[in-house]
């Protein structure tokens, strides 16, 4: 005997909800998923009408589904939003291109602009030739601080409004714990706000923070919508991947575990008198950036000095390598400098953010 | 999307091989003269000695640098008799005996809870336990009290009695027919909860709300209890894990304060494996040496135990990392909130609004103090606003039970449907419309069997399955005493965590009661209040 779908709509129930447990036909699924992510949309008041919107599109299951849900809340609900589709290429051969291929074929079907920005127009170099540099062991940290960058330097080029990302409620949870064991209070606190922005950047935001990644999965797969899945050639042995299997081990014994600790993170409140780290900006491209020279700006050094592990090693090392440097730029050794400052414009301001 | 993390530059060191000591010619690092029969994370040789005072030092300047406790000061300890109350009561002895000016100078009584009752079919050596450990206490000195868990069930307060070998008779001889239906009760209470983490979390709440009660029965104002660093931090991640995120420095600090009673944590700087070498060297056993307390089963609090033990094993620095990233944490007030969160006071009330619309409705007056969950006597956590992890998964929730879709467009979605699936959702809307519009304290109070779903919809509005709000008295059934609360009336005056707890019990009912007692009151003081607001400044 068929299992009716709990809402009483007289339909065989296709799927059990993973949220709530509740036994859902196919329609109203599609109706309930949609709904709910309109409800976070307008709940923590994400948009304004006329917002130029960016969605940061890698091809994958999240920001496939993202990219058509907006379209069809858009659409449905009038938000009134011009939306538009940023892909970051890393230049990896057999995963990146083959993603991109994806997302070239959603700006077809949604027929959502396309914009897609390379590592190597941004920074002169690809992921792969990074890999041929630093070998399999750091280059995720390469690849992840200039993704953050590129995604930003992308929206400013089109000059939108706001960027949206696909993180799920599972990544936000994930994010949660492993801040939780790694230390860091900033990111703690700062990673469950819906909306991330401060003075002069461009705002980002998560319409599915409370969305599981299994009815993303779900939606995806009733929808036949179209994504790549595979992992990237060079994915790591992260730490990360610890929060995560804690995650799917504490969803195995209760489905709620993930809203669960996410209510946790939104609980958290950080004590008077702890110091957190306070941003500033980077002296070379003007990035806020917590250190005087961002991130981005000394990998970047260390690659174009045949130095990559400079920026995997200790600040204070860094230190001393840039302050050699302010030494001798007034000598010879300028053309390095020159080159860098072409590929990071003073011109972009904008702060590296997210988790 | 590549979903390693960006910001992957806080590297957690891996371990290296422990160091062996075991071959007897390791000297200790500090004096380096003794032989090493300690190792401290991993790495660190220590001499007996200098282990010791290294660990009296960490214990008593935990207490010395807060400045809280004074000469003189009554402190009630709680003994479970496991390895780290053990400790500390042989910390606080030689604290107190010692005959010089680092004597410490507060006045310790004990109090262990029988936790006989919960454990008594699988073996009768339970009611030992309370023995062994109160004549442990007793034969150094002091004052040990002791209640059976069951108590936290009984209508009246019942003051722990001084310990003596018949404690149990005379006890049981004040509340002699009582005791046994308080043991049923407690059973019952226990075996409501469908999930091994709940019931270990249940059985957590009682404890901590008896050890509370009995301070204030005995007019302490200071209880110390004995966890150490490793089991708060284990805490922390597990407490995180049950959505209790928001009271985790209740668990971690080293005072907070609960109903006015002060709550310290004197062994928070100590680690496991620290106490077990103090064990092994000053010869102390703990008298609770099955893992009772441990948990067994899946629960979740189990799973995040494995799961820090064993990524300590790969990272030693995983367990005073957590300990540390809690003990940064505070109690949020709501107005330390992000900005994204946009404060709605109706969420307070339970899922009681009937739609979006009548967020904006909502007199923020109505949310004069904070309340507390009745429950586990915390902070009430469920006021996250309208954009809030509580609040999505009651829309969710709400949406796939009841999705009155027609044409498939913007349609509202009001109330809930009746579990019976008879009542015609429309009539319902309007009707709970037209009570919750026309007078917001109106109820009306006919009731069906299923009402529970749409009870909790704008402030108890009651209405019958088909006919829609029928008459509309002003009598407040709350004010009955013995009327039970429905679950819905429960959960709106307890915290995120104990929702969960509760929505596993099916019946409230069950729940001790003077649980529900305070239930009533704060049920009618937001009556109250709701009533005044338009006069309150």
């Amino acid at each position: 005997m068929p299992i009716q779908c709990s809402t009483g709509c007289h339909k065989n129930a296709v799927l059990k909800r993973p949220k709530t447990g509740d036994a859902l036909c196919k329609d109203c699924f599609f109706w309930v998923f949609e709904e709910e992510v309109h409800h976070t949309i307008t709940a923590a008041k994400l948009f304004t009408p006329d917002d130029y919107v960016a969605i940061a599109a890698s091809g994958g299951k999240d920001s496939t589904v993202l990219a058509y849900i907006m379209k069809l809340l858009n659409d449905r609900y009038n938000y009134g939003l011009k939306l538009v589709l940023l892909s970051v290429d890393e230049g990896i051969t057999g995963y990146r291109d083959d993603s991109l291929e994806t997302v070239k074929r959603n700006e077809q079907q949604y027929s959502i602009p396309l914009k897609i920005v390379s590592y190597d127009e941004l920074y002169g170099w690809t992921m792969d030739r990074i890999v041929e540099q630093i070998g399999l062991k750091n280059n995720c940290t390469f690849c992840g601080v200039f993704r953050r960058q590129a995604l930003d330097r992308g929206a400013t080029l089109l000059k939108v409004d706001k960027i949206v990302t696909g993180h799920n409620a599972d990544d936000i949870a994930e994010t949660v714990i492993m801040n939780i064991l790694r230390g860091d209070i900033a990111r703690l606190q700062r990673c469950t706000a819906i909306v991330t922005a401060s003075e002069g950047t461009i705002p980002r935001s998560k319409p599915f923070k409370y969305t599981y990644e299994k009815e993303i999965v779900m939606y995806a797969y009733f929808k036949k919508l179209d994504y790549f899945s595979t992992e990237c050639i060079y994915s790591p042995n992260a730490y990360r991947g610890y929060a995560r299997a804690f995650l799917k081990d504490l969803e195995k014994i209760r489905s709620t575990s993930i809203i669960d600790v996410i209510h946790s993170g939104e609980c958290f409140s950080v004590r008077d008198g702890v110091k957190l780290p306070t941003q500033g900006i980077c002296e070379q491209c003007g990035h806020v950036s917590s250190q005087p020279v961002c991130k981005a700006c000394v990998l970047l050094e260390g690659l174009n000095k045949g130095k990559p592990r400079l920026g995997l090693g200790k600040t204070s090392k860094i230190r001393e390598h840039l302050k050699r440097n302010d030494e001798n730029l007034e000598g010879v050794v300028a053309s390095d400098a020159d080159t860098h400052k072409i590929n990071i414009p003073k011109t972009i301001n904008i702060k590296q953010l997210d988790f | 999307m590549c979903s390693v993390d960006p910001d992957e530059l806080t590297e957690m060191v891996r371990a290296t091989d422990g160091l062996d000591i075991t071959s007897g010619d390791v000297l200790c690092r500090k004096c380096k003269e003794g032989m090493a029969e300690a190792v401290l994370r991993g790495k660190d040789p220590y001499c007996r000695d200098c282990f010791l005072s290294y660990f009296e030092h960490k214990f008593r300047s935990t207490i010395g640098k807060s400045k809280q406790i004074r000469q003189g000061d009554g402190v009630l300890v709680a003994m479970s008799g496991g390895a780290s109350s053990t400790t500390l009561l042989h910390l606080i002895h030689s604290g107190l005996t010692q005959n010089s000016h680092k004597r410490l100078g507060f006045k310790p009584a004990f109090l262990h809870i029988d936790e006989s009752c919960l454990y008594e079919e699988s073996d009768g050596s339970a009611n030992d336990l309370a023995s062994k450990v109160c004549s442990e206490v007793m034969s150094l000195g002091y004052t040990c009290y002791v209640i059976s868990i069951q108590q936290v069930m009984a209508t009246e307060i019942t003051s722990p009695s001084v310990y003596t070998e018949d404690w149990q008779q005379t006890s049981q001889h004040q509340t002699n027919n009582n005791n046994e239906t308080l043991k049923k009760q407690l059973r019952e209470l226990l075996s409501s909860c469908q999930s091994d983490t709940n019931r270990h979390d249940l059985e957590e709440r009682l404890r901590t709300t008896l050890t509370l009660q009995c301070a204030q029965m005995l007019e302490y104002k200071k209880v110390f209890l004995a966890n150490n660093s490793t089991t708060i931090a284990i805490h922390i991640l597990s407490q995180v894990a049950i959505g209790r995120g928001a009271h985790l420095p209740y668990h971690v600090h080293f005072k907070t304060t609960v109903e006015e009673v002060e709550i310290y944590h004197p062994m928070r700087e100590i680690l496991d494996n620290e106490i077990r070498y103090y064990m092994k060297f000053h010869g102390v056993t703990a008298s609770q040496t099955s893992s009772r307390h441990q948990h067994q089963g899946t629960s979740i609090i189990k799973c995040t135990e494995d799961f820090l033990r064993g990524l300590q094993a790969e990272f030693p620095s995983t367990i005073p990392t957590v300990f540390r990233t809690g003990d940064k944490l505070q109690l949020s007030t709501n107005n330390s909130l992000g900005n994204s969160r946009c404060s709605s006071t109706l969420s307070v009330r339970g899922e009681s609004e009937v739609d979006h619309r009548t967020n904006t409705e909502v007199n923020p007056k109505m949310k004069l103090e904070r309340e507390s969950c009745v429950l586990c006597k915390l902070p009430l956590d469920t006021d996250q606003g309208a954009a809030s992890a509580l609040k999505a998964t009651q829309v969710s929730l709400r949406l796939s039970q009841q999705v009155a879709r027609t044409g498939g467009s913007q349609q509202k979605h009001d109330g809930k449907s009746v579990a019976s699936g008879s009542a015609n959702v429309q009539v319902i809307e309007e009707a709970v419309k037209n009570c919750g519009s026309s007078k917001k304290e109106v109820k009306s109070s006919c009731e069906s069997g299923k009402v529970s779903a749409i009870e909790d919809i704008e402030d108890s509005c009651r209405c019958s399955n088909n006919t829609g709000c029928c008459s509309t008295r002003n009598t407040s059934h709350n004010t009955k005493q013995d009327e039970p609360f429905s679950v819905d009336i429960i959960e709106k005056h307890v915290c995120y965590g104990c929702r969960i707890l509760l929505r596993d019990m099916k019946d409230g009912g069950l729940l001790p009661s003077r649980v529900l007692k305070a239930v009533g009151e704060q049920e009618r003081r937001s009556q109250m209040r709701l009533e005044i607001q338009d006069f309150l400044l």
